[in-house]
């Protein structure tokens, strides 16, 4: 077959599967723009005659006093502190395990690889019970304490740190009299930034993500982050007689639950696809 | 808790270590160091085995301990839950639900992105960093969102393309995905538009690590692009598909946010997945013992599927080692 | 030192305020402020919070929190009972009063209530007692019979249904003369209704019996009777298939696709008028319901609520808040409030009250938008032709949960409605068994 054939069924077939990724985002954009009344009464795929997205908002922003934007603020806040604590406790362990002999050393990494089979299932029950216990349930420190156990970190940080960070560095630190963590703060982390923006970013987009943890555990709205909260006003939407049906204000809020993501992938890509496919490569 | 990224269940890549030596003055001091070295690095781990303690290891063995105890009364009461969960056929449904679920999805997820990998790493592409960045846009997408999303393009009511085969006469009434008979390929298609990126960008970045010499040799050799990416790109990246195999598994087996909110929304069943069924145990009915048997019984099932898995495949690896190290 | 200064400010203000406050309170019920929260779904909640407090200026109550309704209120009230978290005074439906009072949730209020006994029908105050404790105060009730739309009846020359098999015939019919039309729905999503049904046909699906074990028979020939018959009238598509209370449902309601719904009390509020657009032209009345045996005048009880006072209500408050659940449902300006309209305009709760002084509010006899008749006197005399035998459950979430999946996958063909209770019946047996309970099928 010539080339430019092959090229053009080449494009053709992953143009085809890029409009598969796009369909559902091209349409949250425009109905996004549609109030109620138009969504049901438009063409599906068409931006309507006059876009109601100032009405929308204003919906969207003041509706139940306002709990969307309490929604937007928490995502960030759980995101933000798990993925700066969860990188810090991560990287520390990753490296002590890295660069220093002790015993039980076997039994930690043990511990965290096989942590890594257990399906959180099997947790979240227990955990709700324990948090209550403690009194953590429906706190923002409940839901970030859980998240900052993150293996995947752990392992990633031992293998990068003792691949990247060499020994001989560590020992003339050592000689100069640095202590240990001083060790790590000055030469280790430069050498180890990035894989920590790497494990920042996902812990950041897994955080944000995260559905299942928020929702068992937290209970008042305004501790809600976007996933719970726009997943509860989405299940109204099926109920007869719930006041008025809250379709504009679940497509906007959920468009803009994506646009930091979206905004900022172009620039992540990279840092995330080397991290992914980190546990995949490592010790091939 | 963390998103699908996690690492390989294969071998233990553990850091070497120095060693220890005769025991001279010399030693002995180097000994005291060492010690000192590692508590340390014990130190360092403290953090993170304290929270692990904590936030792991507790509910891990309180889970345990739950599911051995009676819903009623709180006291030990033996196998009586893990009974009920094996009388269960409710539960059991679910579970061959996933398996009938994963064995297909899963096969043309991992197809769809191995595909999409090849391609993109052929001569034949262009614009290969614009389709890899769209293709791993879903992974920004949080789960119930895509859902949600993918709720309301499923409804014909809100979507006009469902109604074109009827229009056209191919079908009777407008199509129906999340009605009872079809909810469940409603769910495979999200789950798959929301994955196969992540999959295949993992993919891509392990196809750039084919050495080029032996891409150069296979076109010096004559061969057609076709068979140089099935009979050198993919096996070389094996592991690689292995492993997105067997986080798709794991998230098989886990599925509970897409079910969730499609019925929420569109009343497709609270009981299709095993996770479905252990979340309204513990919530609905308050019977948390049972719930975290059912769990037990749920992590049990997915490690010997994946190890399963692992001793199909590894059988099958023995003789592709050979190759590679030629490779090399 | 200014925070100092800022603090003393703070007290003399706060004392200050005391003062003035604490003298505008005269009729008051407690020597101090009490406050505790009370959880429900019923519409226009501080309307009623406010008629409460306007008696008792003492007691301040916190606006109930929007939890959803049903399943997805009792998910959240089991939970936060689990944690003890849960509120002081919470509404309950005589149906999950048994799952509570298994789990020792519900306090025994007797002492506080039980002089409101004769203000009800005897067979809802047998449903809130046990072992001569009174566990709840009846709210509301849902007596049944048949809302339909003479119209319709008139024009397609249909008899107005006095038994099932009339029901029966006229539904086919009339699906036939009018494609776009149904008699009624069924609703494999609603397992209220369906125990209801069985109510009305004299069956009795949970038996305690005196050494303590329950009879369980949701598979029973009488039970199995009832759902064969909606069974058959949706294989011939004389009855729509439509799940109950969703969105789609309401559109369906506006829509006119139902010459006739069986309802209860409250069903003109929340099933018709909720549902139908302003410009509607539906005119609907209410008969008896359709009878299993000719002449007869059997009728069952759909929903209606409790408001219980739970165990995590601390003891010092339990006896306000046995007061507040009596209040809200026995006094006449309570009363008036459960009548009014249920909407932002109307205020109220639009509840068919249990109480018998139902009667006697201004509001009973009020016409009800798009009703013809005086349909409250109507419902308040099915309220006393309830059969009166028929006994709930602990595991009536368990219940719900399995019959929907299992009249989900019979409504889809893939499996008989025989079938689908003979494995509800086996799933709540052995689930009850697993929990502790003796049971027997």
């Amino acid at each position: 077959m010539a080339r430019g054939v092959k090229t053009s069924a080449t494009t053709a077939f992953l143009a085809l599967a890029a409009a598969y990724v796009l369909v559902p985002i091209y349409w949250l954009v425009i109905s996004s723009s549609k109030n109620a009344v138009q969504l049901f009464n438009t063409n599906t795929f068409l931006p309507p005659a006059k876009l109601s997205w100032g009405a929308n908002f204003h919906g969207l922003f003041t509706y139940e006093n306002g709990d969307f934007a309490w929604w937007l603020l928490n995502s960030f806040i759980y995101s933000t502190v798990t993925a700066t604590l969860g990188t810090a406790v991560s990287t520390l362990t990753g490296y002590g395990l890295a660069k220093y002999s002790f015993r039980g050393r076997r039994v930690v990494f043990g511990l965290v690889v096989g942590s890594l089979m257990v399906p959180a299932t099997a947790l979240v029950v227990p955990l709700f019970l324990l948090e209550h216990y403690m009194g953590l349930t429906n706190t923002y420190q409940g839901v970030i304490l859980p998240l900052l156990v993150y293996p995947f970190g752990v392992y990633f940080m031992s293998i990068f740190s003792a691949d990247a960070v060499p020994d001989t560095l560590v020992d003339s630190a050592r000689m100069d009299g640095a202590s240990e963590l001083r060790t790590l703060w000055q030469i280790g982390r430069p050498i180890l930034m990035p894989g920590m923006v790497t494990l920042f970013l996902l812990s950041f987009i897994g955080t944000w993500n995260n559905y299942f943890l928020p929702l068992v555990l937290l209970g008042t709205e305004t501790r809600f982050p976007l996933t719970v909260g726009l997943s509860a006003w989405a299940s109204t939407l099926n109920v007869a007689g719930a006041g008025q049906p809250l379709y504009s204000e679940v497509i906007l809020g959920s468009l803009i639950s994506v646009l930091p993501m979206l905004v900022l992938f172009p620039f992540l890509q990279k840092y995330v696809a080397r991290g992914l496919t980190f546990g995949a490569v490592a010790g091939e | 808790m963390a998103a699908r990224a996690a690492g390989p269940a294969g071998r233990l890549a553990v850091p070497a270590l120095p060693r220890t030596s005769a025991e001279s003055g010399a030693a002995q001091r180097r000994r005291r160091w060492r010690a000192s070295q590692g508590r340390s690095g014990f130190g360092m781990t403290a953090p993170f085995l304290a929270l692990f303690a904590v936030f792991f290891a507790g509910p891990l063995i309180y889970s345990i301990v739950l599911s051995f105890r009676s819903p009623l009364t709180g006291n030990f009461t033996g196998l009586l839950n893990y009974r009920t969960v094996f009388s269960n056929g409710a539960y059991w449904s679910g579970v061959e639900r996933m398996a009938y679920f994963g064995v297909i999805q899963v096969t043309v997820m991992i197809g769809l992105a191995i595909g999409l990998a090849l391609l993109l790493d052929s001569p034949y592409c262009r614009g290969r960093k614009v389709f890899a960045l769209v293709y791993f846009l879903p992974y920004a997408v949080p789960g119930v969102i895509a859902a949600i999303m993918w709720g309301f393009l499923l409804e014909p009511d809100l979507d006009v393309a469902l109604k074109v085969p009827h229009l056209v006469g191919i079908a009777s009434g407008p199509l129906q995905p999340l009605s009872y008979r079809w909810a469940l390929y409603a769910i495979m298609l999200i789950v798959t538009w929301e994955w196969t990126g992540y999959n295949m960008t993992i993919l891509i970045t392990s196809l750039t690590n084919v050495p080029a010499q032996v891409l150069e040799a296979a076109k010096v050799d004559g061969a057609s692009e076709v068979q140089v990416a099935a009979k050198i790109k993919l096996p070389m990246v094996r592991r690689t598909v292995i492993f997105t195999i067997v986080l798709s598994i794991i998230g098989t087996l886990q599925l509970f946010n897409e079910p969730v909110i499609l019925n929420d929304i569109a009343s497709i069943g609270s009981n299709l997945t095993p996770n479905q069924i252990i979340y309204n145990t513990a919530f609905s009915f308050g019977n948390e013992e049972l719930a975290a048997a059912q769990s037990v019984i749920l992590a049990l099932i997915t490690v010997i599927a994946t190890v399963a898995f692992f001793a199909v495949v590894r059988r099958r690896m023995e003789p592709l080692q050979a190759t590679r190290a030629v490779a090399k | 030192m200014r925070l100092k200064k800022l603090v003393t400010l703070g007290a003399a203000a706060a004392t200050l305020l005391g003062v003035v406050t604490s003298g505008a309170a005269t009729a008051s019920a407690a020597p101090t402020k009490i406050t505790f929260t009370w959880w429900t779904w019923t519409t226009n909640p501080k309307n009623v919070i406010k008629n409460f407090e306007k008696a008792y200026p003492n007691i301040s109550i916190p606006a109930p929190p929007d939890y959803g309704s049903g399943g997805t209120f009792y998910s959240k009230l089991t939970t936060a009972m689990a944690g003890g978290t849960g509120p002081c005074v919470t509404q309950v439906e005589y149906d999950h009063l048994p799952q509570f009072l298994a789990a020792h949730d519900l306090v025994n209020i007797a002492q506080y209530v039980n002089k409101y006994k004769k203000d009800f029908p005897a067979w809802v105050w047998g449903q809130v007692s046990q072992n001569g404790g009174v566990y709840a105060m009846p709210e509301d009730i849902g007596p049944m019979g048949l809302m339909y739309q003479p119209a319709v009846f008139k024009k397609y020359h249909l008899a107005v249904p006095a038994t099932w098999s009339q029901f029966a015939s006229d539904a086919v019919a009339l699906h036939k003369a009018d494609p776009n039309m149904w008699l009624d729905y069924f609703a494999p999503n609603d397992a209220d209704v369906l125990e209801s049904l069985w109510w009305q046909a004299g069956a009795r699906p949970y038996v305690l019996e005196p050494n303590g074990t329950w009879k369980v028979t949701v598979d029973g020939p009488v039970e199995e009777k009832v759902l064969n018959f909606w069974g058959n009238l949706v294989k011939k598509g004389a009855v729509k298939v439509d799940d109950d209370f969703t969105a789609d449902w309401g559109h369906h309601i506006g829509q006119d696709y139902y010459a006739a719904m069986v309802g209860a009390g409250w069903s003109p509020t929340y099933m018709v008028d909720a549902y139908l657009p302003s410009n509607s032209t539906q005119t609907w009345a209410v008969t008896q319901m359709p009878q299993w045996t000719p002449g007869a005048h059997a009728t069952a009880n759909w929903g209606g609520s409790t408001n219980a006072v739970t165990k995590d209500c601390p003891s010092k408050d339990v006896k306000y808040a046995a007061l507040f659940a009596a209040y809200i449902n026995t006094s006449k300006s309570g009363l008036e409030v459960d009548e009014k309209p249920a909407t932002p305009a109307g205020g109220g709760r639009g509840l068919f009250p249990a109480a018998l002084a139902r009667a006697s509010v201004p509001q009973f006899s009020a016409p009800v938008p798009h009703f013809i008749g005086n349909i409250n006197a109507l419902f308040s005399k099915y309220a006393e032709q309830v059969v009166t035998n028929f006994e709930w459950s602990p595991w009536d979430t368990e219940f719900g949960n399995f019959v929907t999946t299992q009249l989900a996958a019979a409504a889809a063909g893939k499996e008989t409605w025989d079938q689908a209770l003979q494995k509800t019946e086996s799933q709540l047996v052995s689930y009850a068994k697993s929990v502790g309970y003796s049971v027997e099928s």
